[in-house]
């Protein structure tokens, strides 16, 4: 039901419905942030990104058709974004010529936790999310769509743009990943 | 997934047991999992409830919740790109705002209104004072004093007495004009050829 509302808001933003987009905005305003703030870490990089989400989706509503799922199209921006600035930072950390690119993309950001942010974390929550963001890219996409963002794995296919079976043997690496490093808190103990 | 093929044992492959223990598989393949389990393999149940365990210990990445001034700073973008793309012409912020149309439009009525009675009373103020300063010269022998303490409406009243007093007062001042005029009647005429050129 829901699904079939966004895609109605979305042909009436692409009709020039501006009501439409605030209602996309306000529905997927937390989770697109949420899923970047696990993808890149860094809170104010998630935002920009989740910002150049919308911008993108105003920006491309001409050419809209309704061909997926609206949350496919919405996250196969987000993911392309993410996963830009996952290799943009990896490109930063090296000592090499920094590129020129999209501001947002290109933007040098320093995911390294602060003071208050470890104080913050729980040494639990800290080991889940170093586990998971120690995954290759597309294992981490994969696992956080579809464990955080509960994004079906065919939905997961489209968007990584590889086939379902794919998708089924990035997940099934990663989760025996997580299983070996986070084991101590599989068995109840402590990091 | 239609490669799930048995063991020898008669167990499921790890692969397949992860995927229905996060719920990857389609309807079919899960109840031949769960037929499985139910005849009560220790070895495959063990290894589901590894990946029950594993999933309940992600639940506790807990997400972070957007910034409050998120909304202010799309809203900015789009207006700065808004500027340089045609795209953007025309885009309507009210429609992202979580206030009902009306408010704005109160909001603006209570303004003008606001404003109306400022005038209003910045004007009875004036009045007062205007009916105040011929208050002193419109005292009458043993008469009535005239706009002393007024009540709003008799302002008006007020300032046409204050007209009439400065009506005489300046009638008074013409008689004086015309009677000098009348003295220079009275002075010798001018003698012939005096007149001085211009």
């Amino acid at each position: 039901m829901a699904i079939d509302s966004d895609l109605e808001l979305m042909l009436r933003v692409r009709s020039g419905d501006a009501d439409s987009f605030g209602l996309l905005l306000n529905r997927y305003r937390r989770p697109l942030i949420r899923y970047f703030c696990r993808m890149v870490r860094d809170q104010a990089l998630a935002e920009d990104l989740a910002q150049e989400v919308f911008l993108r989706v105003y920006q491309a509503r001409e050419r809209y058709q309704p061909e997926a799922r609206f949350t496919t199209w919405l996250y196969r921006i987000a993911t392309n974004l993410a996963l830009n600035a996952l290799r943009d930072r990896r490109d930063a950390e090296m000592p090499a010529e920094p590129e020129s690119g999209d501001p947002i993309e290109a933007r040098i950001v320093d995911a390294r936790p602060t003071i208050e942010q470890h104080l913050i974390l729980s040494e639990r929550e800290r080991a889940i999310r170093q586990a998971v963001e120690s995954l290759p890219d597309n294992q981490r996409a994969a696992v956080i769509l579809h464990k955080y963002q509960e994004v079906d794995y065919r939905q997961i296919a489209t968007i990584l743009e590889v086939s379902e079976s794919a998708v089924k043997s990035l997940l099934f690496r990663a989760y025996e990943t997580l299983r070996a490093r986070l084991e101590p808190l599989l068995k109840g103990g402590t990091l | 997934m239609s490669s799930g093929t048995k063991m020898t044992s008669g167990c499921f492959e790890r692969e397949l047991l992860m995927s229905y223990a996060t719920r990857l598989l389609d309807l079919a393949e899960a109840s031949k999992v769960e037929a499985h389990l139910a005849g009560g393999c220790e070895t495959c149940r063990a290894v589901v409830n590894e990946y029950h365990t594993l999933d309940s210990v992600l639940e506790e990445w807990k997400p972070a919740e957007p910034s409050p001034w998120f909304d202010a700073r799309l809203r900015a973008a789009i207006a700065s790109r808004g500027s340089e793309k045609r795209g953007f012409r025309g885009f309507e912020w009210r429609a992202l705002t979580p206030w009902p149309r009306w408010i704005p439009a109160l909001a603006a009525a209570l303004v003008v209104m606001v404003s109306l009675v400022a005038v209003r009373v910045h004007r009875t103020h004036v009045g007062s004072a205007m009916a105040g300063k011929t208050q002193a010269s419109m005292s009458q022998p043993g008469g009535t004093t005239v706009g002393a303490v007024r009540a709003p409406g008799t302002v008006q009243a007020g300032s046409e007495e204050a007209g009439t007093a400065e009506t005489a007062q300046q009638a008074a001042q013409d008689d004086e004009m015309l009677t000098n005029f009348d003295i220079l009647s009275e002075l010798p005429a001018p003698p012939q050829g005096s007149q001085v050129d211009n």
